[in-house]
Order: C-alpha cells, then structure tokens, then sequence
C-alpha cells in the first residue's frame, strides 16, 4: 500500500523536464486505483455535454408517443425495463443503467441568455454580482496539483448567448477555461488545437529556452532591485503557462495516438471527437471538461434551437450525440474512471410540447429534461413525471439550484462551501437554500 | 439613516478658504492636491517618500490620461524640459487632446458592459464609444452625464448614452441594481430577494428604487426593417406586449381594409420581414401568406414568460407565493426616505431618479466617482472594492475622501479637474516604494486591455494586430468593428475595471499568447524600415545604448547596471545581433513591466 502523500510527491512538477514524464501521461488511473487501495476518496471530475439552443426534450428523454404533442417520435425500450426514451438514441438506450434522467427541470428562463447563464453558473445574472461557471467553480474545488493543465477545459463552446456563463467570473483569471477549437482538415478529419500553445516555427526549442532563461534571469535581478513590483501572480501565470508548454499531458490532443475502431466509435464527428478528448483530459488529472454539441456540421450555433424542423434536425443532432456519448460512457467505464467521473447532458431550456407551425417546438423552461451519470449517480432510474401532454410535471419538480447541489454532492462537494465575490461576499457553489436530490445519488 | 446626509467636511475646506469669502471661486487643482497631502501626511516640509522621476511619472500620466506609454521622443523631450510646472503643463496638454476621452470611453465602456446580461448589448458599442469620448473630451460634467445615462430613450444606435438601460434590456432590477452600483458605488441589488444580511438596507427599499424603471421598454425599433435596430422608449400605460406592431401602423399598412395585410402592403413597413427569415411562421401560423389584423395583435413573443414584465407599475414578487403579481411598489430613494408621488409618467421617474442620485445633498455620488478615479490612477482606494461603499462600509483615510469630494462638488463635477488635481498630489507622484503602505505611493496597476493593446501596436511600431477571430464570435448587424484585432485582443485580456486590481491575477491563455503568438513573432522577425529593431540598430551606436533604447521603447525607463549587464552578455553570445535584440524584445514584452505601470 501506498502513502498517498508520497504518491504525490512523486509526481514531477514540470514533467516535460523529467524522464518521469512519459510515464505520468495517463496517471489518473493509477492514482484513482491507489487511493481506492488506500481507503481514501479519489477526487472526482465532471464532465459537461452542453446542448447549445436547448434540446428538445419529446425527442430525447421524455418522449409522448401517441400523444398529440408527441409528433412521430417513437419511444424505444432501454436496458432498464420501464424506462423508455426516443428511438433518436438508440445507443443511449443500451446503457442506459449508467444514467440518471432527470424528466422534471423546472427553470422558469425562457431567453437564451439567462436560462445560459442560469444553468451554467446555477444564478440569474444580477448585475454587479459576476457569477463564475460551473467548470471555473468546480475545477477550482477539483483541482488536482498534479496536473499540468488548467482544471477547466472548454471545447468547441459556443459562448455569444452569455460570455460570462463560461468564464470565472469573481473567481479571477487563474480559474478562465482552457478554451480548445477544432479543425476540419479537407479530408474531414477532426483535430483539436489548443490557441499558442506552441512556439512560433520561425524559433527553434533551443533559441525558445534561451528566451525563457533571460526572462528569467532578468525577472529575478528585477524583483530583487524592486520587490513592489506586480511580479508574483505574473511569475505564477507564466510558470503554469511554461508548466503547459513542456508537458507531456498536451499529448491529450493528439487523438491519433487512439485506435481507429474507438475513435469511429465515438463518431467522427467534432463532438464525438471532443468526447474522446474530454476522456484523454480527464485521464490526465483534469478536473471539469465540458463539450458543446453546437450544430451538425459542426459549426458554432444553438443547433438545438429548433424553432422550425424540430423532427429531422433533433434526429440529425442525436446521430452525432448518441453514439458519441454512449462511446463516452463505455470508455471510461472500461477504464475505471466512471466511478469518479460524472457525465451532464444538459443545455440550456427544453423545447415546447405544443408544435407550432413550422413543425418546430420553441422555448420551454417549465417541464423539460437533463441526465446525470456516472460518479456518485444512481444510474437506471428517472425522476420525475411529466403530463401526458409535456406541460406540467406531476412528480419531483426540479430547480436549477437542486440540480446544481446535486452534481455538488455526485462529486463529493459540499454544495455550501463559499467562494468571496467580486463583491467581498460568500457565494455558496449552490445557491442558498438549495438540496441535492438524494433519491439521484448512489 | 442621519449620518447618510453628512455635512461636508468645513474644517479642511477652510484651508483654501477665508471665512469672509463667500463667494469664492472653487479650489483649485493645485489647492486641493496640497490639501489632501496635508491631510493624508500633515503639514510638515519632511514628506517621508521622494519624487517618482520623470520617466516613471509621464508613464503614469500617458496611461492614465491618454492610454497609452510614451514614445522614445516623447520621453526624451519631456527629460529635457527645464519648465519647473513641466509635470502640470504635461497634464493639461494631454487632457486637451482626444485621446483623453478615446482612453477614459474604454474604461467606462468596460465598467458598463463586462456586466451586460445579454450579448446583445453590443450593438449599442460603438455609439456609446463615440458618445462617451465626446462628452469626456467636451468637459461634460459627471452629473450631466449620469443623467444622460438615466434619461436616455430613442434609437439605441443613435443615442450612445442609451449604454446602460440597453445593456440591462430596460429591466428595471438590474437597471436600478446598475445604477446603484455604479453612480452610488452602493450594492442594493442583494436586497432584491431578502433583507440585506449586512447592510441597513431591506428588501422594499430595492424594490421602491427599481420602481422609478417599470416603463421604461427596450424594443424593436418599429420604424425600421433593420433587426438590430432597437429603441428605449416610454410605456406609460400597461402595454400590450406585442412585439411586432402597433394598432396605428396595422391602419396604415392594411390599405385596402379588408382586415388582412398582404405580403405586397406589408412592402416598406416593418411588417414586411414578418415575410421571411426567422419571423416568418411565427405569427402567419396557417401560412397562408396573409396576416389577419387579429392574429398580429394576439401574437405574443415566444419568451414573454416573464412574469410582471410590461406592467407600467413596479411589482415586489411575493416570496411565498412566486406565481403571483406580488405587492404594487410606489417608487422611493433608500438614501432620502422621501416617497415619490405614485403614477409619474417614466419621463419623470427617470428624471426624478437622476435628481435624486446627483443631488448636491447626496454624498455617495460624488464619493463614489472620485473613489473610483483615486483608485484607477493611485491604485489604492479609501473604499476596496470601488462598487461596494456606503454608510455601512469602512472607510480608509475618510477626511481626505470627503475633502476631494467636496472640492469636486464645488468645481460642477469636473471630471477632467478631478484628473489633474490626483495627478498633481504628492502621493501620485511618489516614487514606488514597496515598503510603504498604500496611500503612500501608486500601486503598480495592471492595464486594461485598450491599454495593453496600444502598448503593443506602439512597442512593436504597427498600427493594429489583425488577430484571427476565435470562436462563435458574431459582430451584430453584421458591422465589422474599426479594428477587430482590438476587440479580439479583450476577449483574452478584458476584465471588469470595477475589480479590485490585486485580484486581477494573470491568466494562462494571456501569458500564452505574450509568449507564443504567431503574429507577434511574425512582427518582431519582419525586418526593414517598420521594424522598431532595424530602426534601433541601425541609428544607435553601441550595444549599450541599443539595449538601453529598447528598455525606453518596451518599458519607458532604462535598464539598471545589472539588467544591462546580462542583457549585453547575452547579445554577445547571441549568433547575431538582429536575434539577440529580438529575444531582447520578447523577453521586455512579456516582463510583469509591461502589463502594468508603477
């Protein structure tokens, strides 16, 4: 058995310095299977699966098959008799004894920027107060020191409807996404690239550390002469950034390394992709990894916004989501890391029961769905109840706030625990008054 | 709530003032800078800090007044100017030219839009820019400006003051929360939801300030076909929440009154993209290509779910029961006590509220401005954070907050005089000193974006910095931005100027880009005329002087003995000169000077 302070140390700090490195790649594993050993607590890690525009839920989760408000969508059977979902996610239906669906969200926000910002940030905005994102509060709770990269990594997001809802708002900067874009290349490949993270090709390595040597040495005789100068958090960024640069964790990116019948499995689509890199992340001690499905093809948008053709574009998105994250899911299960790391699928609102007259169904805070799965879930089940018609919940009405406590709780957090705000007051990760919903936790 | 009203602060008022002189001229800038260094270090001739120099002191002043470093000349002229008022005459020159309200339009652009609740708010950019600097550099007053923010209605892209209900959509919580934080430094909002757990303040209080915005109404402009058109405007009455149309233009468009409108009448109103695009469906639901009048008029937007939105009264929602209209609140000011009448039209509401928040009576108007000037130039403040003050928080060094304020008060709420005379205190211009407690010395103060930016373009010698756009990034109403760069730039360097500087730790995506930017090193590596190096190199003589002109260029000051030394030592080892200056360059541009000024 291991002492885990030891295991710790062990870890280099700048990897890509140490011969250590190579084998500190995939470390998460590891540790989670000594800290299991140990008796003690791995941490957790969560992983987002946004819904940029808000998905419907009549074709996904909460399906009304025969109902008037159902359109032609099927209800398939899952792996857990009783529970029926969409025929659009087939692949999700198979595994369905992983996730928790919750058939009961109930918002109250039906303008794309606060229900994004509700959700994301689990507050309304209120002018001065600058709420951070669920990936800037929980990757700083989740933060594994061993970790070369920042704890919070943000692929293909679409972030126009509310730019603060991705970012670390008064937790300050140190706590901002890694933001992480895609590229097609013409042959559709899909490959992810993190913005100047290399040096310029014009430099060769040698003439790059010669560069960071100087500023080092000049950084050090000036913080000498003038201590006062605003040189420590600059030291810090700098080092975290260098940290990066060297490390061996950026190997994370390079999604050729994986077998080619796993990656077709996840789809090649710039989601199914992200989903195999937001697994590679979270393999390598990252703790919040969110992945937007914004579009079919791809491209930055509120795919899910289906205002007109509800029926063939939810079932186009669900081609790229269904396969992505039931892959997801059986990867990291195969892995171990689904036993500490939670999966969210939500976006920002439902979608109307009642179908207007372009055949789309429009915003819908009032009855709508979000899934849980993984770390601390008890997958297999849904909660709550909808109307036969979709308008009303009859059982387990669920806020944002519970929901925000709830994932809390799936990631061993005590929703209570304060951050100071901007304004020099304790923000609770949930909101005041907020409970997680026992009967969804394992 | 007595000791909210104080009386001004007569004692150090009579410094500069003869009691006989009743109607004596304002302090000015100078009086009242020596006031407020007796007041902070007393009368004495021994001030404990010396003089920052002049290279130190005209980098502040740029950033501060101009946003921007100072060029090699500019630097050089300024060392050789025997003028002893060189410091003041300097101040004043800058605030005269455009580039002062340019500079400080940022600054307020950033205090009011980083908070914005919908993307949106951007449209109303640009305007707010022009109008801003205008005002600024015209010497408007911080009263007359507060009330143009307040009292603003018509076209958004027309009338820059617009800025602030736009950025808020016209809700009148956030308006009014807005309002508070930023003219009053006052944070009322956390009263929205229950009595303040802090503050005196409680939860109906907050309700009667955001009475004074019920009717104001953020719409489509109807008299346009442009979609980011949009217009404040005054709902007196409880208005139909119709977004489309109103009774007079369905008149007007149904020609032939047969209670239909065609696609062919809808032509040159803005009924006609009803016809396409996204609208299209929405309210011709049987899609017969005809409006009837009757189904215009039912249409309701699809995200008019919010409840009490679009009553001309204010309404506090009943705690216990959410679903309800709530309690009907009269407005009223939480500092004066004073009820307004009920029923006042939004034109006197807003004008009413701006009299309240800029009157003379009102302490923590003026307080809040000058705290917040004090601490963007000084880099501390008598009251952290700088939106957060009020008559429940600690003030540091109060007599000489309220001495500035008065004194501001006094000079019509000149915000340039309120520039000059903090440049001109001893305590501006004391050299950095890291052993002495704030108040006795400027901070090092992180530069704003604009700022940063500038410094770049200028130390590199470009104009802009054409940066790729990154993500999702959509200019509305398709309007490219004068430089896009600039703008792209903030998304990585951007922050709220409201935060308190010590927390605004860099962040690694910033630090990654001073270090690896493809452009960046593309425009260090470009040789000939343009390149600042090719230019250093080829007029100076020696690599002392060449190592010294690009420490003035980068950071406006020399290099010390000891950073010269290693700088030369490392141009020697270098395999050429042009490659060591530019690992030079690098190594300046991403030093913790650069970002910031002392």
């Amino acid at each position: 058995m291991h002492n885990t302070s030891i295991t710790r140390r062990s870890f280099a700090r700048y990897s890509g310095l140490s011969s250590l490195g190579a084998l500190l790649s995939g470390w998460m594993p590891r540790l989670a299977a000594e800290l299991a050993e140990s008796g003690i607590r791995a941490p957790r890690s969560c992983i987002l699966l946004w819904m940029s525009g808000g998905p419907s839920q009549l074709e996904t989760f909460d399906p009304k098959e025969g109902q008037p408000n159902g359109g032609p969508t099927k209800a398939i059977d899952t792996r857990v008799p009783g529970i029926r979902i969409a025929e659009n996610l087939p692949k999700i239906a198979g595994i369905m004894e992983h996730l928790a669906v919750i058939r009961s969200m109930s918002t109250k926000e039906g303008d794309h920027t606060r229900a994004t910002h509700f959700m994301r940030t689990g507050y309304l905005p209120q002018g001065p107060i600058q709420y951070p994102s669920l990936g800037a509060f929980l990757g700083k709770q989740l933060k594994k020191q061993e970790c070369d990269l920042p704890s919070y990594v943000s692929i293909n997001p679409f972030r126009a409807f509310s730019p603060a809802a991705y970012g670390p708002g008064f937790l300050g900067p140190a706590w901002s996404p890694l933001v992480v874009a895609s590229e097609t290349d013409k042959d559709r490949n899909v490959s992810f690239q993190v913005r100047n993270l290399k040096s310029s090709d014009r430099l060769a390595t040698a003439q790059v550390e010669a560069r960071l040597r100087l500023l080092n040495t000049l950084e050090t005789s000036f913080l000498a002469e003038r201590p006062d100068a605003p040189g420590s958090s600059h030291l810090q960024s700098y080092e975290q950034a260098v940290r990066m640069m060297k490390s061996n964790a950026v190997s994370a990116f390079q999604l050729a390394e994986e077998d080619d019948v796993l990656r077709d499995a996840y789809g090649r689509s710039t989601f199914g992709q992200g989903c195999l890199l937001a697994r590679r992340l979270i393999e390598r001690g990252v703790s919040f990894v969110e992945v937007s499905l914004t579009g079919v093809d791809g491209s930055p948008g509120a795919g899910w916004d289906t205002h007109a053709e509800n029926f063939t574009t939810v079932k186009s998105l669900c081609q790229i989501l269904d396969p992505a994250w039931a892959t997801l899911m059986t990867d990291l299960k195969q892995r171990g890391l689904l036993a500490n790391t939670l999966v969210v699928w939500m976006g920002e609102f439902g979608r109307t029961p009642q179908i207007n007259a372009n055949t789309g169904r429009d915003h819908w805070p009032g009855s709508w769905s979000t899934v849980l799965g993984g770390a601390g879930i008890k997958g297999g089940q849904a909660y709550g109840v909808t109307s036969d018609d979709g308008t009303e919940i009859q059982e387990h009405p669920v806020t944002v706030q519970n929901l925000i406590a709830t994932i809390c709780r799936a990631l061993n957090l005590d929703p209570m625990t304060t951050n100071l705000s901007n304004i020099g007051r304790p923000i609770p990760l949930a909101d005041h008054g907020a409970t997680a919903i026992d009967a969804l936790l394992g | 709530m007595s000791e909210v009203m104080r009386i001004p602060c007569l004692i150090i008022v009579a410094f500069w003032i003869s009691s006989d002189a009743v109607h004596a001229a304002p302090p000015s800038s100078q009086q009242t800078a020596e006031a407020l260094d007796i007041s902070l270090w007393g009368a004495g001739l021994e001030h404990p800090l010396s003089h920052a120099d002049d290279a130190t002191y005209l980098r502040r002043i740029m950033f501060d007044i101009v946003g921007r470093p100072a060029t090699r000349g500019e630097l050089t002229a300024f060392g050789l100017d025997p003028a002893e008022d060189r410091r003041a005459t300097m101040v004043d020159a800058l605030l005269s030219t455009d580039a002062y309200g340019e500079n400080w339009s940022t600054y307020w652009r950033d205090v009011i839009f980083l908070r914005a609740t919908n993307i949106r708010a951007n449209i109303v950019r640009p305007a707010f820019g022009t109008w801003m600097a205008s005002q600024l550099n015209a010497g408007q007053s911080w009263k007359m400006i507060t009330t143009a923010l307040l009292t603003a209605s018509g076209p958004v892209n027309e009338h820059g003051a617009s800025a602030l209900i736009f950025a808020h959509e016209g809700v009148a919580e956030e308006v009014s929360a807005e309002a508070s934080r930023i003219f009053l430094g006052i944070q009322i909002q956390c009263a929205n939801c229950h009595d303040h757990p802090w503050d005196s303040w409680k939860r109906e209080q907050f309700h009667e300030f955001a009475a004074f915005f019920p009717r104001v109404s953020v719409r489509r402009d109807r008299n346009s076909d442009n979609m980011f058109e949009y217009e404040i405007t005054s709902v007196n009455t409880d208005r139909d929440r119709n977004p489309f149309a109103s009774r007079f233009l369905l008149t007007r468009a149904d020609k032939n009154r047969d209670g239909f409108i065609s696609e062919a009448e809808s032509k040159n109103t803005p009924l006609a993209r009803v016809f396409k695009g996204p609208a299209k469906g929405v309210i011709d639901k049987n899609g017969d290509g005809k409006l009837a009048v009757a189904e215009i008029m039912t249409s309701q937007p699809p995200d008019a779910n919010q409840l009490g939105r679009g009553a001309a009264e204010h309404f506090m929602p009943d705690l216990q029961d959410p679903g309800s209209q709530g309690k009907k609140i009269d407005p009223a000011f939480f500092l004066t006590r004073v009820e307004e009448q009920s029923g006042m039209s939004d034109e006197q509401r807003r004008q009413k509220v701006a009299e309240l928040l800029t009157a003379t009576g009102n302490p923590w108007f003026s307080r809040a401005i000058v705290n917040r000037v004090w601490s963007e130039m000084t880099g501390t403040a008598f009251y952290t954070p700088i939106d957060d003050i009020g008559p429940d928080r600690e003030c540091t060094h109060e007599p000489t907050l309220e001495l500035l304020a008065d004194a501001f008060v006094a000079n019509d709420y000149d915000l340039k005089w309120l520039i000059r005379t903090i440049a001109a205190t001893r305590t501006y211009q004391r050299a950095p000193d890291n052993k002495a407690e704030g108040f006795a010395h400027c901070e090092p103060v992180r530069l704003r974006s604009d700022q940063l930016y500038a410094a770049l373009c200028q130390t590199l010698g470009v104009e802009s910095l054409p940066l790729r756009t990154s993500d999702g990034r959509r200019y509305p109403g398709g309007k490219q931005p004068a430089d896009p760069g600039r703008e792209e730039f903030a998304r990585v360097f951007g922050f709220d100027p409201s935060t308190p500087r010590d927390e605004l730790t860099g962040s690694i995506p910033e630090a990654l880009f001073m270090m690896n930017s493809q452009l960046l090193a593309r425009i260090m590596a470009t040789p000939g005329e343009s390149s600042v190096i090719t230019q250093i190199a080829t007029n100076v003589l020696g690599e002392d002087d060449i190592v010294r002109e690009l420490y003035l260029n980068a950071i406006g000051r020399e290099p010390t003995l000891g950073e010269l030394s290693i700088a030369v030592a490392y141009l020697g080892e270098s395999p050429n000169l042009r490659s060591g200056l530019e690992d030079l360059q690098w190594v300046l541009i991403n030093s913790p000077e650069f970002g910031s000024r002392r």
